[in-house]
Order: C-alpha cells, then sequence, then structure tokens
C-alpha cells in the first residue's frame, strides 16, 4: 500500500504554487556561461529564460561600514540566478550556483492542481539532466545539503473568512483569546512559525501574511509552508525520500493548522 | 565620526527575497505605496456587512457583499498614500460609500449593489457645480489624485 493513501488529499486546495528544490555547497568550476549552453539542452521544453540577481543563502555576509567611503571588490564569477520558462507556462526551473529549483504555478480557475506525484518526476528529470550537463562539462557533482518542498496558498477573503477577527475559523491554531480582554480584534495577523521535524531531519516553516493579490486586489492570506530537510546522504534515494517526508509534513501541516471548516470547503476527500 | 551604516538592518524583506516562491507575491499592508489607513478602513467595511434590513429605520437594504468586496478592491488598488482615510458610511440602496473632504476638495464615492461606482466630486463652498457620474475604478483612482491635489 502507498503511502500516498495515508495523506490529506483535497478536491480544490487553495495551493497557487509549490516548489521542489535542492540546496547545495557552491559549485566549483562553475562558469557563466554554462547557464546559457544548459538552456540550449532543454530549450525545447524551457524555451523562456531570465537572468536574476540570486536568492541569498541561509548564511548570506553581512557587511557593516564604518567608514565613510568604502570600496567593495568583487572577485570571480557575479553571482546570478537563471529561470527557464517551462512552454506549458505553468512550471519554471531555477538555477543558481547553489541551487537548482522547480516552481509551479496555478494561473487561474482554468489550471488544474498539479499533484506532487506528477511534479516530483519532471523535477526529477530536469535535475538529471542538469547532473549530465555537469559531468559533460567536468563540473563536480553537487553536494546537496538541503531538500527543500513548499507550497503557496492564497485563502481569499469571502471563501471562510471575512476579516481578521474571523482568522480562528480559519486556522485552528489561532484562538485570538486575551488575558484582560482590554485588546479590540486585530486589524491584521501575521505569523511566522517553525516547527522541528523529528530525528534532526529538518524544520517545516509556516508564514502567514496578509496582503491582497497584484491581478485584481483580492485580500488573501498567503499561508506558506516550506519544509526543508536534510538527506541521509546524498544518493537519490535518500535525496527522493527526503522530499517526500517534506511533503508528508507540508500536507499533514497544512492539515493540522487549519479548520475542518476550511476542509469542507476545499472538499477534503475521505481517506481510503 | 563616520556614521554607521548597518546594510542588513531590511531583515524582514531581505527573509521575503529568501524564499524560493516565484509567481506568487501578493502586496503587503506595509508595502511603500500603501496607506496606514488602509487596515482600519477595510475593518469598518466590512463591519457594515452585519447590518440588519432597515438599519436606518427607513426601511433600507442591508449592505450587500458585492459593494463590501468592490470597495475594499478599490481601496487595495488604489494610490492610497495619496490621500487621508475616508469616511465610510453604508448607503440606504445596500451600498458603501466613501467619503473625503482634503483641502477643499469634497469626494464621495458609493459602491453600488449593481456593481457600479457613483461619485459626486465637487469643491467645498461651492466654487463649481458638483460633477456626478458612473466611473470605473481607473477613473475614481484619477479622482483620489485631484483630491490629493496633484491632477
Amino acid at each position: 500500500m502507498s503511502r500516498e493513501v495515508h495523506l490529506p488529499d483535497f478536491q480544490k486546495p487553495p495551493a497557487v504554487e509549490t516548489f521542489l528544490g535542492f540546496h547545495f555547497s557552491s559549485l566549483q568550476n562553475w562558469k557563466t556561461p554554462y547557464f546559457g549552453l544548459f538552456w540550449q539542452e532543454i530549450r525545447s521544453e524551457y524555451p523562456d529564460a531570465e537572468v536574476l540577481p540570486p536568492i541569498p543563502a541561509e548564511d548570506a555576509f553581512k557587511v557593516e561600514l564604518d567608514a565613510q567611503r568604502v570600496t567593495l571588490k568583487v572577485k570571480g564569477e557575479i553571482p546570478v540566478r537563471w529561470w527557464y520558462s517551462h512552454k506549458s507556462g505553468t512550471r519554471l526551473i531555477q538555477i543558481q550556483n547553489d541551487r537548482f529549483i522547480q516552481n509551479w504555478r496555478k494561473r487561474d480557475a482554468r489550471d488544474d492542481y498539479i499533484h506532487y506525484a506528477e511534479l516530483k518526476p519532471s523535477f526529477l528529470k530536469v535535475w538529471n539532466e542538469f547532473l549530465r550537463f555537469l559531468k559533460s562539462n567536468k563540473v563536480k557533482s553537487p553536494e546537496i545539503n538541503l531538500c527543500e518542498i513548499g507550497y503557496v496558498n492564497n485563502i481569499d477573503r469571502g471563501h471562510g473568512w471575512k476579516n481578521f477577527s474571523e482568522l480562528g475559523k480559519v486556522m485552528s491554531s489561532w484562538s485570538g483569546n486575551t488575558t484582560t480582554g482590554f485588546l479590540p480584534p486585530p486589524n491584521l495577523i501575521a505569523l511566522n512559525t517553525v516547527y522541528p521535524i523529528p530525528n534532526r531531519a529538518g524544520s517545516l516553516h509556516v508564514s502567514m501574511e496578509p496582503g491582497f493579490r497584484q491581478q485584481d486586489n483580492t485580500e488573501t492570506i498567503q499561508l506558506t509552508l516550506t519544509a526543508r530537510c536534510r538527506p541521509v546522504t546524498p544518493n537519490s534515494r535518500d535525496l527522493t525520500a527526503a522530499l517526500d517526508l517534506g511533503r508528508e509534513w507540508i500536507v499533514k501541516g497544512f492539515e493540522d493548522l487549519t479548520t475542518q471548516k476550511m476542509h469542507l470547503l476545499w472538499g477534503k476527500k475521505k481517506r481510503g | 565620526m563616520a556614521p554607521k551604516v548597518a546594510l542588513n538592518q531590511f531583515r524582514r524583506s531581505r527573509e521575503t527575497r529568501r524564499s524560493s516562491s516565484v509567481f506568487s507575491t501578493i502586496k503587503k499592508y506595509e508595502d511603500k505605496d500603501t496607506a496606514g489607513w488602509l487596515p482600519e478602513a477595510r475593518e469598518a467595511i466590512s463591519q457594515l456587512e452585519h447590518l440588519p434590513d432597515g438599519w436606518d429605520s427607513y426601511g433600507s437594504t442591508a449592505v450587500q457583499q458585492i459593494a463590501v468586496n468592490n470597495a475594499i478592491r478599490f481601496l487595495f488598488g488604489a494610490p492610497s498614500r495619496l490621500v487621508p482615510a475616508p469616511h465610510v458610511s453604508p448607503t440606504p440602496g445596500g451600498g458603501i460609500g466613501l467619503h473625503w473632504q482634503v483641502n477643499g476638495r469634497d469626494l464621495e464615492l458609493e459602491f453600488t449593489t449593481t456593481g457600479t461606482i457613483e461619485s459626486l466630486k465637487s469643491y467645498v463652498g461651492g466654487k463649481s457645480e458638483p460633477e456626478e457620474k458612473v466611473i470605473q475604478d481607473t477613473e475614481a483612482y484619477a479622482l483620489l489624485r485631484w483630491l490629493a491635489g496633484i491632477s
């Protein structure tokens, strides 16, 4: 029996974006032109590319300046990130010299939600192409130190909540209770929480931020769950296991953090 | 003594940029072009949805969700930093009224139950005839710029 059977599933999940990726030590011998050369390898599937600043690492450098005049010199390659957009318009590969990420998005109601079971193979396919490319260019295979998976959910106003005093109707972890009752109901609520995954396997990061969508100004609560798991070894089976573990924590964590009333709205399926 | 400059003081925005998410960026309340009064105005509009039929004892209909949603959406897309918080009120037909009076300029916007926006623009003291129109969001944004005295 597959472990999938034991995971909660929804007919209309509020997920608008998912991402899965590997973080690794900076690639040795990686040169900027390789981004373009790799694009040639995948261009039939990923016809568009863009160059962006890299996502800073967790331990990105910190600089404090005390002098009035400072000159900073950057030696070697200037760090960049490339985006390779899939012809479907819903998928994207991001590569920088210490990360490899696949993003999927739901553009609007016409796009069906794509499950992890479909996204993982497409991610691993491009990853394996990337590994072959590195090998053929004599770049040492990356040492993966973190497997990351994330789900971004937009819970729009009018779908289970109308103002922030009703947040408890969406998030079971939010009671809104105070000790003396002095405070009025809040106008805004943002939450950031980190849960450890046992056996030092990683952590689940949950952020809940209020805001509004750029395209239609609809007010929304953006609930993002990101699991970062350390693989036991860098072999492909353990990498996949770390992604699976992260995904399991996200899905079960999402179910645990949100209310049964919302589960009904999202069409939670009965477990087989 | 030379000024001390901390390059990493904007921890919050750094955290945001660290995310691997790329597609689903939302506009945040603390963004630089968003007015600080927006959450309070949103809450005031939202509370009106609880008014029952006959809330004014003259048989007015309850405020309708379409009016509430359109008023909130409008404010989220508006150049809200240009103007102070509006006075928020229910209208007899079940709509939402937003009212500003800034530097002798007066603007009323009504978000109706049919999804339209009706505007009434005038100068305090009757410098000219009031202008009443049915308008689109973008025209209403232009009226906020007029209210702020920049068009």
